[in-house]
């Protein structure tokens, strides 16, 4: 670990740390407080209901029907059982307390007043009873108590909320965190590690005797003293050698001084500023564009489906509810050649700049959609941006990589685009809950603006080249002649992105609301996906390296996610629903870093491992296109259990296939041997 | 005669009315009373009070005695009325005629009128449809459905078997008892007042109508609207009360002023008023009769008299009470 790298892994982790605590302690006294003011609140609920539901009693009471001649009070207690959504039961008792007639759940353990209690002078008597909050009112009948009636309300309500309220902050905690570790990265990135890596280079040119060069005078704070110093001493160099040079032409041995001088000067070199030292934006700087540009895409990540089967008419469009998903994948497929022509054309700003620019129409277009035709097209049309701006997000992560780094560094984009997936799944459920959908994809469009802004400051134009490229039909023809390429595409690559776009962007929220649950819980549910993918990256790499099988962990994922989908028959849906995508989450990311590893074993000859690697993503996407609707199609046919069963059997299969493959063509190098 | 009683007391609610601009003398109202001036009179009265609509009321009141009609309405073409006023089925069917063919010489048809405490006004042919009278005859039903009626009678408590008596010359009685066949099939005893020699009526037989009810098995016994009834709604509904029989009632004066258990009614005062609503369109709007739709109130009472019902120890479900008025 470098230097930079480790002072930026110290101050995010300390950030974290005394971020979560932080906020952790603020949850913590938000829950209490919460729970202080909902506890009362449900006591008055209790209250009022009983109140309402005792003043009829009582009036009958008043006029003379005697409380053993009360008649309908079944049907009477039901109703007001059903006055208000969360009461556990309304019941009546006698003034012993013996319960006379009763509606709804009330539990073994209730016990009426004890004979004698003695009625309040108003309002009515509360108590934590079981597992409900219970209130009696009392009834008199000529001055005298005649019974008592109860209102319950579950402590359950209470629980479920406070649940709600725990995962809510749980979320908005982990999206702070990444969200921080994400910002605090770029920061030092701009501010310390790039700083001193120019500081670095530049000694490393002064050392080897050009003192022509200069660091960049506009970086602030203190690297901007050191440069500023540096400067100072590098002008002082050039002054006392413009000195000696000038004391040596006035001095009596002039010419002799000036033969060594020249010398000198042949092998150091001198003079007023030739070129500026580039502060360079350092790897780390393209993630953060990166990751608040996956986030506002991903805002609206759990509900795209559900608005698209609004638009497209309840629930008998659903197959044109899977078109917007479509036609997204299938313009980032179709765009992502495109977009490599302008990163490499005009470099990773500008190419960065020319994606904003759609992405952000397209969000717009999402919330104004009329039908589901415009509102596809506005996704193909952010579709397109986005595959312009991650390719030049990746471009840029490429050129500033360190010699030797680049691997880890395109984990970094990996990475950025796996926390902005989860902090913008989750976020915007939460957003769509309380604004809407139409107003999410507008917050995506401002968070996009911003994003704007920030490449516009924070980048350095440039990086594009004319360079003619390679013949792109004829470099996919040769990579697909490579076997283990295209066994790896067909049985590996496209069946995992079919079932990230046909089961975790399309079904899943689906079937998770059939379940009943809002939208915040769809949100949390599906970002179990990111959140099981991240770390799952990290060990399936780690397997990979150590292990230098790679190919069997691509298998054992496939395996993995194709149990985790067949789940459905084993277990209850609303268990199932959540097990499926934690084991698509783990399953992908495992066979994540594998497969880009494997890349550059194949590459040899005629295609290079950059040409592959896009390949590779294009029947990724290609996967993905296909995902959405044959998932659609599947759940017209036959329901979502049955979907999730099918696609569980596709992956079974296709990563069987994959490791027979790979045994076959180790059995056949053996062979010779 | 306590009609000009009446029009004193009416003449103080007018002379705080302020007079309506143009309107140069106060409307002149003929009122055909069936049995005397009751609670509908004094709402139709007090309507035109409130609004301070200056009307003359001239109150003619055939006592029950539908032979006095000819001479109720020759002296009201003498009048030469802005409204005529009739109360009650049986009048509005002798006054009026059948709305397809009135005769000229014994039914009124120069002045528009307006009807109040009329039941089936559209079986009784005394308009065409309640959207469309047919005829310059406008006014008010007052008797909830009789579908609501037994549904009503069910919720306070529920029955296979009701009895109902009725006064067999009584159209409007008639009209309710045959609905109450149609919608409760064989579950009805049909137990008509007995005649006289002279075709009326006869008071004492009611007793004896109450006990044979009581014999069939009856849960319920229902009143339907019935003027003799109501002329002698005391001796029936204490009969019940003896037999242990509960009184249910399409109209309010046999719980309110009476021992009737229960009834789902529309209050007379309120009716009245509706009543002179549709007068004030066609007086002071100057609408047609013919163009304003025959009425009922959307709003009916439960009412539920205690005492019965302690007395039956038979008390009313609470739900009921959240809605009924208790007398």
């Amino acid at each position: 670990m470098t230097p930079d790298r480790r002072l930026i892994g110290s101050v995010v982790t300390l950030a974290v740390l005394l971020l979560t605590l932080a906020v952790g302690f603020v949850s913590h006294a938000a829950l209490r407080s919460f729970e202080a003011e909902l506890k009362p609140e449900l006591e008055r609920e209790a209250t009022i209901v009983g109140s309402i539901g005792a003043q009829t009693l009582q009036r009958a009471l008043d006029l003379g029907v005697p409380f053993d001649g009360l008649s309908g009070l079944d049907e009477y207690l039901t109703t007001l059982l059903a006055t208000q959504p969360g009461l556990a039961y309304v019941l009546l008792t006698d003034a012993g307390g013996r319960v006379v007639a009763r509606a709804g759940e009330a539990q073994a353990e209730f016990r009426g007043l004890p004979p004698g209690s003695a009625p309040p002078d108003r309002g009515a008597v509360t108590r934590l009873l079981g597992r409900s909050y219970d209130a009696a009112q009392p009834l008199l009948a000529n001055g005298r108590l005649a019974g008592w009636v109860h209102v319950g309300i579950a402590r359950a309500r209470l629980d479920t909320a406070l649940g709600d309220m725990r995962w809510d902050v749980l979320v908005v905690l982990l999206v702070v965190l990444l969200a921080t570790a994400e910002f605090l990265r770029f920061i030092l990135s701009r501010t310390v590690s790039a700083p001193i890596a120019m500081v670095l280079r530049l000694q490393a040119r002064l050392g080897a005797g050009d003192w022509t060069v200069r660091a960049p005078g506009d970086i602030g704070a203190e690297a901007g003293r050191v440069a500023r110093h540096l400067n100072v001493l590098v002008r002082r160099m050039n002054d006392r050698w413009e000195r000696l040079c000038w004391l040596a032409a006035e001095s009596s041995a002039a010419r002799r001084t000036t033969a060594i001088l020249a010398e000198v000067g042949g092998k150091l070199r001198f003079g007023a500023a030739t070129a500026t030292e580039g502060l360079g934006a350092g790897a780390a700087s393209a993630r953060l564009p990166l990751f608040l540009f996956v986030f506002a895409e991903q805002l609206s990540t759990s509900f795209n489906p559900l608005h698209a089967l609004a638009l497209a008419g309840g629930d008998s469009g659903v197959l044109g509810a899977a078109l917007p998903i479509a036609t997204f994948v299938a313009a980032v497929a179709l765009a992502t050649p495109w977009g490599g022509e302008i990163v490499a054309r005009r470099g990773p700003r500008a190419a960065m700049m020319w994606g904003i620019l759609p992405a952000a129409i397209g969000h717009l277009g999402a919330a104004l959609a009329p039908d589901v035709a415009s509102f596809a097209v506005a996704r193909a049309v952010c579709g397109a941006g986005y595959a312009i701006v991650t390719i030049a997000c990746q471009v840029h992560l490429a050129q500033e990589a360190p010699r030797g780094r680049v691997a880890r560094s395109l984990g970094g984009f990996t990475a950025a685009v796996m926390t902005g997936a989860v902090c913008g799944t989750a976020i915007g459920a939460v957003l769509a809950d309380r604004l809407g959908f139409r107003l999410t994809y507008g917050v995506s469009m401002l968070v996009v603006l911003g994003i704007a802004l920030l490449v516009w400051a924070q980048f350095a134009p440039g990086g594009g080249s004319a360079a003619p490229r390679a013949g792109l039909w004829r470099s996919a023809r040769a990579a697909f002649a490579e076997p283990r390429f295209a066994v790896l595409v067909v049985l590996a690559a496209i069946p995992a992105k079919v079932l990230l776009g046909g089961f975790i962007f399309f079904l899943a929220p689906l079937e998770l609301r059939e379940l009943g649950l809002s939208q915040a819980a769809i949100g949390r549910n599906v970002m179990l996906y990111g959140l099981c993918m991240l770390p799952a990256i990290v060990v399936g790499a780690w397997i990979a390296d150590r292990s230098g099988r790679g190919g069997l962990v691509i298998a054992a994922a496939g395996v993995l996610n194709g149990a985790g989908l067949m789940l459905p028959l084993w277990l209850a849906p609303d268990i199932a629903l959540p097990g499926a995508i934690i084991a698509t989450g783990v399953a992908q990311g495992l066979a994540a870093a594998p497969m880009l590893a494997i890349i550059p074993d194949i590459a040899r000859g005629a295609v290079g491992s950059a040409a592959m690697l896009s390949f590779l993503r294009l029947a990724e996407r290609f996967g993905s296109v296909v995902g959405p609707p044959a998932a659609a199609s599947l759940l017209a046919l036959g329901g979502g259990r049955q979907t999730m069963l099918v696609l569980g059997i596709l992956s079974l299969a296709t990563a069987i296939g994959y490791a027979l493959a790979l045994l076959f063509r180790s059995a056949r190098r053996e062979d010779p041997a | 005669m306590t009609l000009p009683r009446r029009a004193l007391l009416a003449a103080p609610a007018l002379a705080l009315a302020r007079p309506a601009a143009g309107q140069a003398r106060p409307f002149r109202i003929v009122m055909i009373l069936f049995r005397g001036w009751e609670e509908a009179c004094d709402g139709f009265r007090d309507y035109f009070a409130a609004r301070r609509i200056p009307v003359e009321l001239i109150v003619r009141d055939i006592g029950q005695d539908l032979g006095r009609v000819p001479a109720v309405i020759a002296e009201t073409r003498a009048i030469r009325p802005d409204l005529v006023y009739v109360w009650g089925t049986s009048l509005a069917i002798a006054v009026l005629g059948p709305w397809d063919a009135p005769d000229p010489a014994r039914h009124l048809t120069d002045f528009p009128v307006v009807f109040n405490i009329v039941t089936n006004p559209v079986g009784n042919r005394i308009v065409r449809s309640h959207d469309a009278p047919g005829r310059p005859v406008t006014g008010t039903e007052y008797i909830a459905p009789v579908e609501v009626q037994m549904r009503a009678m069910a919720r306070y408590r529920t029955f296979t078997k009701v009895a109902t008596t009725f006064n067999p010359n009584e159209r409007n009685s008639l009209s309710v008892v045959r609905q109450m066949h149609e919608f409760l099939g064989g579950g009805v005893t049909e137990l008509p007042v007995a005649l006289d020699a002279g075709g009326r009526p006869d008071p004492a037989s009611i007793p004896d109508i109450v006990a044979a009810a009581k014999r069939a098995g009856a849960e319920w016994l229902y009143i339907p609207p019935d003027t003799f009834l109501n002329d002698h709604r005391l001796a029936l509904t204490q009969s019940a009360l003896r037999e242990a029989l509960p009184c249910f009632s399409a109209s309010e004066r046999f719980v309110q002023f009476a021992e009737g258990l229960a009834g789902l009614v529309s209050r007379y005062y309120s009716v009245g008023a509706f009543t002179a609503f549709k007068a004030e369109q066609i007086l002071r709007q100057g609408r047609a009769p013919e163009t304003i739709p025959v009425e009922t109130l959307t709003r009916f009472s439960f009412l539920i008299r205690m005492e019965t019902a302690r007395r039956l120890a038979l008390y009313p479900p609470v739900g009921l009470l959240r809605v009924a008025e208790t007398v």
